[in-house]
């Protein structure tokens, strides 16, 4: 306790806040201008779905931003604003309130899919987190949590974990080398909470004789989390540490299986020199089959099939829009494994794949929403008939692995059986060979 | 606290807490639609709301109806908030009844085609769900994407498919309808036609914007989806030429899905954005459906008719295109930032000279903007002329609304009628219905005695302070604003650098 006070302390973030949102205007102004507020965006926002309210849709948070940055009216200057406030009814709005609403969001990205007048949503939502947080309001706690972790020596990581455990799963049984020409940066959702994937990621890259190491307890959080939830200003340390430690085992590559820490690593270069190159890990294990390097040999379990691919956000659709969506990759391995004929797709899929909602930070600020998300995404699973649903994100496995669950839970009483397989593409390739 | 927590209370009762909200902050975001309404509007009506509730069904709202009655408030239905004419815009505050919480599909009927629905879902939803399910529902609003069924039936819409299939009017076997009183009807039946004698109260309630009552279920008729749907263009030297076209076009056999048309300044302003579109004097868009191979005989006769015109087909892509951008005519808001639309019906004989109309009154108002319509059925056509405004300047932007009032006249005089009457243009309805306007009072008494049902909107233009705006004192006003508008100088877009991300598209 003593060792959070601290911290609180020393944070950054806690700044006496006195915001003054309509002079420090926030980026893309002419965005928030250019919303015609056709409520497209409503239509395929996953929290609007679950919820329903109107301040939870990408249309009613630009309004609600330009209410807020907004000048006062000619009558407001007039009659003043306590008058005119009481005449229509207007009353303050409480930032706390809107912070809350603004950060009950996945980033997702699915409007910029149907924006009418092109709004960069992609980039718009965490320019605008920062932005708020640059104005001194303060994100969710937990978050704030998070943060303070990080930035601890003795954990570097948001979920308070011990440094050391980093790499206890896999220091025995694999004698990495000092240095290498790829990195594999592991990440903190795959060190602590997926480490199967972790190993079978290991098994898959030892296998293919690839010449790799990993960051061991050295690893850094990649910060995506300070990213997404607004607090930049460690950023560019975690960004030159990381980048430090990769240099230090002359790598030319990084791979890494999270998207989250593969969209922070393309942030990286604003803020350090990179000399190396980014993978994901499917792009890596699908040039190796390309290559002939890499053959399964072991048939894919016939109890789990079939199986339906569940596109990551920020591998496929953000990534697409900062340059490069990686869908086939994924797909490509799939294919390739034994006794998988054919994969199953979502309604939605690809470009308009639907979060699993565990994205954005959400999870920090409001668990049961992100479950209701992904339990209508199971759904959809068992109408198409999967047996088993596969990612390429230890997010959305975790996620999906706990929708799951409460599915289970759920169906406890009733009379149907419920079974569904939440696996990532790694684990499958591990499986196979 | 004050007055309002006790109705909180009290629905939150009826319909669960977290289903009412009375925040300062959800409040604000009932309070408007796509109409850009200064702030300074909200002194004149309250336009925003004392409480939001999101009903879960007919129950809950007619709950909420009697509660509502008793306590004398009003309630404002709210779909998908895309119309431009504060017809969900609340005018002395009260309850915003959000319908758009209610988007279930309830009933496919393949064996007698027909689909029940929540009046909450959005047209592209269903759409999109139907066509997945082999059918095809008739006609859809151009805001597909964001407007709701309920929205679309209390506005009386024609769009996409009206052509062919007629508008909503045409659509709707049934209505469930919760009136004033809290009495849940049911205005058709579900599996057959509607049309004999009895009166018809489908109709009543179509085009009524909200201010009869509460639609909680609507069933429309739907079709067996077409082998294809096959998409044309054609480009015309000026929109003269390309409505002697249209005109011609109708005047046969030929049923297409769709036609619409867009002026050459249309895609000058989607360049001014950094699209990669033709620079050209008009656009003609022609949407077959059906039997392929009937298909292929209408597109040749189309063909041929639209070369008589000087009409030269665009390629397959060109064509598939400006299909997919059907829902996205409205990009040159940015350009302001900020879009003011004049909705008018004209006869489809008057199509050339209205379409001069609108380019005149353009150029009179020295506004930048382009005349688009499409064709409802073979007597009319529909405008959507838009221009761009500057939402940044007070003065200009309240002048540059006078577009819609001079774009009601232009319409006035060729026979037609403007499109929308919402929270400001109830003036209209008197001039298009005469003395019908008191019938429509009667009936409005009859069903909403105590006049809670969307007040302030369609037959009566009254401010909060109770001080009615006729209909002759609004188009005064309205004249004033545009001869403001003229002496103003001429628009310019407003923005730098407004391309964006994504060119070319």
């Amino acid at each position: 306790m003593e060792q959070k006070r601290k911290m609180n302390e020393t944070n950054l973030i806690q700044k006496e806040p006195k915001p003054n949102l309509v002079r420090n205007k926030p980026p893309h102004l002419d965005d928030i201008y250019a919303c015609l507020q056709c409520g497209y965006c409503n239509s395929v926002c996953p929290i609007y779905r679950e919820t329903g309210w109107e301040s939870l849709t990408p249309r009613g948070k630009v309004f609600l931003l330009k209410h807020l940055i907004g000048k006062d009216s000619f009558f407001d200057k007039i009659l003043g604003k306590k008058i005119t406030d009481y005449l229509t009814g207007r009353g303050q709005i409480s930032l706390n309130e809107a912070m809350t609403k603004i950060y009950t969001c996945t980033l997702c990205s699915r409007c910029e899919t149907i924006c009418h007048v092109d709004i960069d949503f992609h980039e718009y939502w965490e320019e605008i987190r920062k932005w708020m947080v640059e104005n001194g309001i303060k994100p969710p706690p937990n978050t704030i949590d998070m943060y303070n972790y990080i930035a601890n020596e003795e954990y570097k990581n948001p979920f308070m974990e011990p440094l050391p455990k980093r790499d206890e799963w896999y220091r025995d049984d694999y004698q990495l080398p000092e240095t290498a020409d790829i990195i594999y940066f592991i990440g903190c959702m795959t060190s602590y909470h997926e480490y199967q994937l972790l190993l079978n990621t290991l098994k898959v890259f030892s296998s293919s004789g690839l010449d790799f190491t990993t960051l061991g307890t050295d690893e850094m959080c990649c910060g995506a989390i300070n990213t997404l939830s607004g607090q930049w200003d460690n950023f560019k340390n975690i960004a030159e540490y990381n980048v430090g430690q990769i240099e230090k085992r002359g790598a030319t590559q990084v791979v890494t299986g999270c998207p989250g820490c593969y969209r922070a690593f393309k942030k990286y270069r604003k803020f350090a020199k990179c000399n190396f190159k980014l993978l994901h890990t499917t792009e890596v294990i699908a040039e190796l089959i390309e290559g002939e390097k890499l053959k399964f040999t072991k048939e894919f379990k016939e109890k789990n099939l079939p199986i339906v691919y569940h596109d990551p956000c920020e591998l496929g659709r953000v990534s697409d829009y900062e340059g490069k969506g990686i869908f086939e990759a994924p797909r490509y391995i799939l294919k390739n494994i034994p006794g998988i004929d054919n994969i199953l797709e979502f309604p939605n899929n690809r470009m308009d794949g639907i979060c699993c909602g565990g994205g954005g930070g959400l999870k920090a600020l409001n668990y049961d929403l992100t479950i209701d998300i992904t339990l209508r995404r199971i759904d959809e699973a068992i109408e198409l008939g999967a047996n088993t649903i596969v990612s390429a994100c230890p997010n959305c496995k975790a996620q999906i692995g706990n929708g799951v669950e409460m599915k289970k839970e759920q169906m406890i009483d009733s009379e149907e059986k419920f079974k569904m397989k939440v696996m990532d593409v790694l684990d499958i390739a591990a499986k196979s060979l | 606290m004050d007055v309002s927590s006790e109705i909180y209370k009290d629905l939150s009762h009826m319909v669960g807490k977290e289903r009412v909200s009375e925040s300062n902050l959800d409040r604000l975001l009932y309070s408007h639609d796509l109409a850009p309404l200064p702030k300074e509007m909200s002194l004149a009506f309250k336009t925003i709301p004392d409480i939001v509730v999101k009903p879960r069904d007919a129950i809950d709202v007619s709950r909420i109806m009697k509660y509502a009655v008793e306590n004398d408030i009003p309630v404002i239905p709210r779909g998908g908030a895309t119309w431009a004419f504060g017809g969900a815009v609340p005018a002395f505050g009260g309850i915003v009844l959000d319908i758009g919480s209610m988007q279930e599909i309830l009933d496919v009927n393949k064996e007698n085609l027909f689909v029940t629905v929540e009046p909450g879902i959005n047209w592209k939803k269903l759409y999109d769900t139907l066509l997945s399910k082999d059918l095809l529902i008739g006609a859809y609003p151009s805001s597909a994407p964001g407007a709701s069924v309920g929205g679309w039936v209390n506005t009386g819409g024609v769009g996409v498919g009206s052509y062919k299939y007629g508008g909503i009017d045409q659509l709707i076997r049934s209505l469930e309808v919760v009136l004033s009183d809290g009495t849940i009807i049911t205005t058709g039946c579900k599996n057959v036609l509607n049309n004999s004698s009895g009166y018809n109260l489908t109709d009543l309630f179509i085009g009524s914007e909200g201010t009869l009552g509460i639609i909680t279920k609507v069933t429309l008729k739907v079709f067996p989806a077409p082998e294809e749907i096959r998409p044309t263009s054609f480009v015309f030297r000026d929109l003269e030429e390309a409505g002697e076209a249209i005109h011609a076009l109708t005047r046969t056999n030929i049923t297409p899905y769709h036609i619409a048309f867009l002026d050459g300044a249309h895609y000058d302003l989607l360049r001014e954005l950094d699209k990669d579109s033709p620079k050209i004097g008009a656009m003609v868009n022609i949407t077959f459906s059906g039997d392929t191979r009937i298909i292929d005989i209408q597109d040749k006769t189309t063909e041929k008719i639209m070369a008589e015109y000087g009409g030269k087909k665009t390629t397959k892509e060109f064509a598939d295109h400006e299909w997919d951008e059907r829902f996205f005519e409205s990009k040159a808001r940015r350009l302001g930032p900020g879009l003011i639309v004049g909705e008018s019906f004209c006869p489809l004989s008057k199509i050339v000279d209205m379409s001069k109309r609108s380019q005149g009154v353009l150029k009179k108002l020295k506004m930048k903007g382009a005349v688009v319509g499409t064709v409802a059925d073979p007597n009319t056509a529909l405008f959507m002329t838009y221009a761009i405004s500057n939402e940044h300047k007070l003065i200009k932007n309240m002048a540059s609304m006078a577009l819609v009032k001079k774009l009601a006249d232009e319409a006035f005089k060729v026979g037609g009628r403007p499109g929308g009457f919402g929270l400001l243009f109830s003036g209209n309805l008197k001039k298009i219905h005469g003395k019908g306007v008191f019938v429509m009072d009667d009936i409005k008494s009859a069903l909403d005695p105590h006049y809670i049902m969307n007040p302030g909107k369609l037959i009566e233009s009254t401010t909060r302070f109770g001080i009615p705006i006729p209909g002759f004192a609004m188009a005064a006003g309205m004249n004033i604003l545009a001869f403001m508008k003229r002496m103003m100088p001429a628009d310019k877009i407003g923005m730098k650098n407004h391309g964006t991300k994504k060119k070319n598209e």
